[in-house]
């Protein structure tokens, strides 16, 4: 048995030194942007909005003055003024939208607020189709002074970053392939949701919940070329599949098994990530049921027998992860792309594109599976 | 915050083999003793290392020294203690130093690298790259495990590799520097680690707020010491194998470590107990004798006593998901 030594390398000092010198660039560019205060508007207040209003108190930079949904919340409650109608919202021009509505309302929601200048920080899904996210960027590009982004908040959580960050830095060497699970138990009334009609939502519990977990994987894996999939509701009463079964290959023939569910009746987060010296495992998401476990980051480092085979079982350090700051993080680097004028990173639109063209993808090319009433004649 | 465990098969007698161990802690009684005998030794009395509560009751003497637990951070600690001019000394010349020098240098090291040096270097990479620490300047105080460091320096993961020692060694390797004091080491170190040191030191929080005062702004400092809320610690008390007094002057809790970094303006970024000891050390001990400090010690006895290998190792990571084992890891950044 010996250890990979050679994994450590002049590689990481060189890389350490472009971060310092990045930063140092930034840091002077960026002083007198870093005081100024930002407007918010958030449009839809549900569950999502409202915890957009508690991240937009939170953060030092950021003043709400206004709130939109169809079923307000009395102006008393959130203090400041409430509003039925999403235009009259931009009307009171606040530097940033949030909007956090149904899916079918999200285009022309932020297309209207980029015409009226302001910063648009969108829910996923970014519509129902890949139509609606690209009319979106095509807003975008009118306004190139403006910021578009999506909320991809799951790779803000701590574990999936470190997992990013060790497979960037290369020490377990190639990523070979990715197989993950993302599901629930639907909930109460789920067939009755309007995530689940697909005027409205655009599609079932892949488009739902699922996009949060092919985004991770084309974030570790690359964009993905060719799909197979089954799509059914297995369980539910549903116009739209409650259980997807994917298999996405990239070009250079990394291949993702993805099961995103809504029959998954215990909570369940998992991805598996399998590279050439190790792997890595995240299991559990901190979220705001708690439902999902504590969020994990397994590593492992497979060490060789002397004639430089891989031993199996390989030691295994896992890292527990107890606060969840992906939802101000996230809003942070967004705050930070206005205040320095960089290019969105994470959940920037052409993430959000090539997201939906992969849901668009799998929905077109996927094999229905037969409806809830067939295999219960069997 | 994070917290870690480890899941491995580390073998207890490997780290820590029960003759060598042996021999090891009547060097370390001896030394204490000619110290304890020393009329120019001073000893100093201290309140507790980890919060500063003053008055934590004595709750054991051992070996000629006197154990307190503090009651608001259950840091167990030494007091009074020698001065650390004293400790220095025996660091170089005692005899307990030098075996111990001599197992890991000679007898250990192979074991060692397979067993601890990979976890521990991958920690510390693994933190490093998480929080985008420099890459420029590491500094080991007290690095007596001559392999990790040795494989800081001779894989160049960083760019200046300082050593804090004043003992002799034998490393030699290029670029690398020794210094005798943290004070000759000098300023704004990206990382700095420390490998049980604290747990030797008469004064761990002013050793603490020193090495503060060395890292740049942004840098890690990384620490791993003995833990007072380990399961070794907290049911076999001053039997516990691992209390060796001058090895053990100070046993942070892991309320009090945090606590202590924390009162030097670090952030704690992950908090561990991966030790992987507690239940072969407790089962061993128990299946000679009924601990004195507990109650429960029947429970306990029956416990070990069932010889399924699946029950001890789950029990084990129960304590580490947990931090209760008795190995403590912990990093922190500098604001």
């Amino acid at each position: 048995m010996f250890y990979h030594l050679p994994l450590y390398g002049k590689e990481v000092s060189r890389h350490w030194q472009m971060v310092d010198l990045k930063s140092a660039r930034r840091a002077t560019r960026g002083q007198d942007a870093m005081d100024q205060q930002y407007t918010v508007g958030i449009i839809g207040y549900g569950k999502v909005g409202r915890t957009r209003h508690r991240i937009v108190d939170a953060h030092p930079r950021l003043r709400l003055i206004t709130v939109c949904d169809v079923s307000p919340p009395s102006s008393g409650e959130v203090g400041v003024p409430v509003h039925t109608q999403w235009q009259a919202a931009l009307d009171m021009c606040p530097d940033i939208v949030f909007v956090c509505t149904t899916n079918e309302m999200i285009p022309d929601i932020a297309v209207a607020a980029l015409d009226a200048g302001c910063h648009v920080f969108c829910e996923k899904p970014p519509g129902r189709t890949v139509a609606d996210i690209e009319k979106m960027r095509a807003a975008e590009n009118a306004h190139p002074h403006l910021k578009l982004k999506f909320g991809f908040n799951h790779r803000y959580h701590e574990a999936v970053r470190n997992a990013r960050m060790v497979i960037e830095r290369g020490r377990l060497g190639r990523l070979l392939w990715a197989r993950g699970i993302y599901g629930k138990a639907g909930g109460n009334a789920y067939d009755r949701n309007w995530r689940n009609d697909p005027a409205r939502s655009g599609g079932g519990i892949l488009i739902d919940q699922g996009i949060h977990m092919m985004d991770l994987m084309r974030m570790y894996c690359g964009d993905f070329v060719d799909f197979k999939a089954y799509l059914g509701a297995m369980y539910w009463n549903l116009p739209v599949e409650d259980n997807a079964f994917v298999m996405m290959r990239t070009a250079g023939d990394r291949v993702a098994m993805l099961h995103s569910s809504a029959t998954q009746w215990r909570h369940r987060f998992k991805l598996d990530l399998y590279l050439e010296r190790g792997f890595l495992e995240l299991e559990g998401i901190l979220s705001s049921t708690q439902t999902y476990g504590r969020e994990s980051l397994k590593i492992a480092r497979v060490l060789y027998d002397a004639e430089g085979y891989p031993l199996p079982n390989p030691d295994e350090t896992i890292s527990f992860y107890s606060e969840d700051r992906s939802w101000e993080l996230e809003v942070e680097d967004f705050v930070r792309a206005i205040d320095l004028d960089l290019v969105v990173g994470d959940g920037n639109s052409a993430d959000a594109l090539a997201v939906m063209q992969m849901v668009q993808a799998v929905y077109s090319q996927g094999d229905q599976l037969s409806p809830l009433s067939a295999p219960l004649a069997e | 915050m994070k917290t870690s465990i480890i899941l491995d098969e580390i073998d207890r007698d490997a780290v820590r083999p029960a003759k060598e161990f042996s021999r090891y802690a009547e060097y370390l009684r001896f030394d204490l003793a000619r110290l304890l005998i020393e009329d120019e030794v001073r000893w100093i009395e201290r309140d507790c290392p980890g919060c500063c509560y003053q008055g934590a009751p004595v709750l054991f003497h051992k070996d000629g020294v006197t154990y307190h637990d503090c009651p608001r951070c259950f840091t167990r600690f030494v007091s009074p203690v020698p001065e650390q001019a004293a400790l220095d000394v025996l660091g170089v010349r005692g005899r307990a130093a030098q075996f111990r020098r001599h197992l890991f240098e000679q007898r250990l090291k192979e074991r060692f690298q397979a067993s601890l040096r990979t976890n521990v270097l991958d920690w510390l990479l693994q933190r490093c790259d998480e929080n985008s620490v420099g890459g420029r300047s590491y500094c080991e105080i007290g690095g007596e495990n001559l392999g990790w460091f040795a494989d800081v320096a001779e894989n160049r993961l960083f760019e200046q590799v300082t050593l804090v020692s004043p003992i002799p060694t034998v490393l030699e390797t290029p670029g690398v520097r020794q210094v005798g004091s943290l004070e000759q080491a000098g300023q704004g170190f990206d990382v700095l680690v420390t490998h049980t040191a604290l747990d030797r030191h008469s004064d761990p929080d002013g050793l603490l707020g020193q090495m503060a005062d060395h890292l740049a702004p942004g840098g890690l400092l990384a620490i791993t010491a003995a833990c007072a809320s380990g399961l070794e610690h907290r049911l076999l008390g001053r039997d516990a194998p691992s209390l060796l007094p001058l090895d053990r002057l100070t046993v942070f809790s892991v309320e009090g470590i945090q606590t202590a970094l924390e009162r030097h303006g670090l952030r704690v970024i992950e908090l561990s107990t991966p030790g992987r000891m507690d239940v072969e050390t407790v089962a061993s001990y128990l299946a000679e004798r009924v601990p004195q400090e507990t109650g429960g010690g029947d429970f306990w006895r029956y416990l070990m006593g069932r010889s399924d290998p699946m029950l001890r190792r789950n029990l084990q990571i129960f304590l580490q998901e947990n931090l209760l084992s008795s190995y403590l890891r912990v990093a922190a950044i500098k604001a």
